[in-house]
């Protein structure tokens, strides 16, 4: 192989491809505890495993769902490799477009879902708890109010955040560049707006649920990893004490890195196929035209 | 332009595919029940629903469970050795029980066990009850007229219950 083909390789994209193509299985990114084994759950945006005093609990619809995106991303890991192989040919670009964002919106969507989860669960979960177990309870009008004010903020820090990121891109001449971080920056606002709205939100939970037959329900979920007690304290009879940890497996932090390869190997090929491949179509270009449209052009150069 | 035109279409039909194959299939196989495609199967809940209910042996606390020892008394402090036979078809790990002990049908002392003690499944293990008792002759015939406060663990799961059961009442 010449140097001039070694040279025009895009390695970070090689990378990112074998690291898509492994990435569905090595195994959970996170792990969810109830209790010592009370209830366990290890899941992937490849897997889900759901135990309950060690026995297992499958869905087919999740199941089909986990199993096609293995599938999609062994394809775009495939797509990867063959694209920064060839990355000037006709098809490079479509193929390595298919599954180049893929790992971190997989990073994004599960940090985002895990912290709306753990939201939704410590702010309306304890309100429906108390109404099952203690007949009163329910929802209270601060509760109600509270998924409004997450939305609200949401929107308008997802607008200020992505408003600073324009700035910032405002700065970076390289056309192509520019327009392909846009998409990343979207999905970084989108990130950091969920974590504002929930910190926000968060300063604002009521205090834990009383229903009219003394049921106490306090419920704490962690945010994405750590380890919290929710209780559940029924009159003065029972008092339930439920320990649950949720931790990021060294995997989940393989994906981010996976996420931050591929980021970096889209950059590279968005140079390409903007500075390598153009120079190269305008040379086409120049060798298609006829003698007498060659000399004006030359003419136009001087 | 028109093999990029038929990629692009390629890629985008195999992205649809690969969103909603799964949906499809899915729902097919459960003939179009979206609960039955979500939730697990009925052999796996009836097993899980057989788990929670199977924890705890079917007669629960009885007179058998607890067996009182000779007690004996050192200054104000009344110490009661027994048996104890877990009801629970898992391992426990009992954090602190407390009693009401009466004697010729009078209650004479509140006892509570000395230290926690991890139980096997249905196993039998030795505890000792420990309180304060202000009376000068030792009990003779001691019996449980009452559990007060039971302080168990079951899958790091800290459950206290207060309760007014006579066991085998």
């Amino acid at each position: 192989m010449g140097s001039g083909v070694l040279r025009s390789i895009n390695w970070f994209g090689i990378v990112a491809g074998i690291l898509v193509l492994t990435l569905p299985f090595m195994g959970a990114w996170l792990i969810a505890q109830a209790g010592t084994g009370a209830v366990t759950i290890s899941t992937s945006p490849f897997d889900l495993s759901i135990s309950f005093l060690g026995q297992p609990l499958q869905s087919s619809l999740v199941g089909l769902f986990l199993l096609f995106t293995k599938i999609a991303f062994v394809i775009a890991g495939i797509f990867l490799i063959m694209s920064s192989l060839f990355p000037t040919s006709w098809w490079s670009k479509r193929l390595f477009g298919f599954g180049v964002m893929r790992p971190f919106g997989q990073v994004v969507y599960l940090a985002v879902l895990l912290v709306i989860a753990a939201l939704v669960a410590n702010i309306l979960l304890p309100s429906v708890l108390v109404g099952l177990l203690g007949g009163a309870g329910g929802f209270q009008i601060s509760t109600l109010v509270l998924p409004i004010v997450f939305i609200v903020v949401f929107v308008v820090s997802i607008y200020v955040i992505y408003k600073l990121f324009s700035r910032l891109l405002a700065k970076i001449s390289h056309e192509t560049v520019k327009s392909q971080l846009k998409g990343n920056i979207i999905l970084t606002s989108i990130f950091i707006a969920t974590l504002v709205a929930c910190f926000l939100v968060y300063q604002r939970i009521p205090a834990p649920s009383t229903g009219s037959g003394g049921t106490q329900v306090n419920l704490s979920i962690p945010y994405v990893s750590g380890t919290t007690t929710s209780t559940i304290q029924i009159g003065n009879t029972l008092a339930v004490a439920l320990p649950i940890t949720l931790s990021l497996t060294g995997i989940f932090w393989v994906a981010v890195a996976t996420a931050v390869v591929c980021i970096i190997a889209r950059v590279y090929q968005g140079r390409y196929l903007s500075g390598e491949t153009t120079e190269r179509q305008e040379t086409r270009k120049v060798m298609k035209l006829k003698p007498t449209e060659k000399k004006v052009l030359k003419l136009k150069a001087k | 332009m028109k093999k990029d035109t038929a990629l692009k279409l390629g890629l985008m039909l195999l992205g649809i595919l690969l969103s909603l194959g799964p949906l499809i299939i899915s729902l097919g196989t459960h003939n179009w029940d979206i609960v039955a495609a979500v939730m697990p199967s009925d052999a796996e809940l009836n097993q899980t629903q057989n788990l929670v209910t199977g924890l705890i042996d079917n007669q629960g606390f009885t007179a058998d469970t607890f067996s009182l020892g000779s007690p004996t008394i050192q200054g104000n402090t009344i110490r009661v050795p027994a048996q104890f036979t877990s009801p629970f078809k898992i391992p426990i790990t009992l954090e602190s029980l407390t009693i009401s002990v009466s004697d010729q049908g009078a209650t004479i002392a509140q006892l509570r066990t000395e230290s926690s003690v991890e139980i096997p499944a249905q196993g039998t293990v030795s505890i000792t009850f420990v309180g304060t008792y202000t009376g000068t002759t030792l009990p003779t015939n001691p019996q449980i007229s009452g559990i007060d406060n039971m302080t168990i663990e079951v899958y790091g799961i800290t459950i206290s219950a207060r309760l007014s059961s006579v066991p085998g009442g």
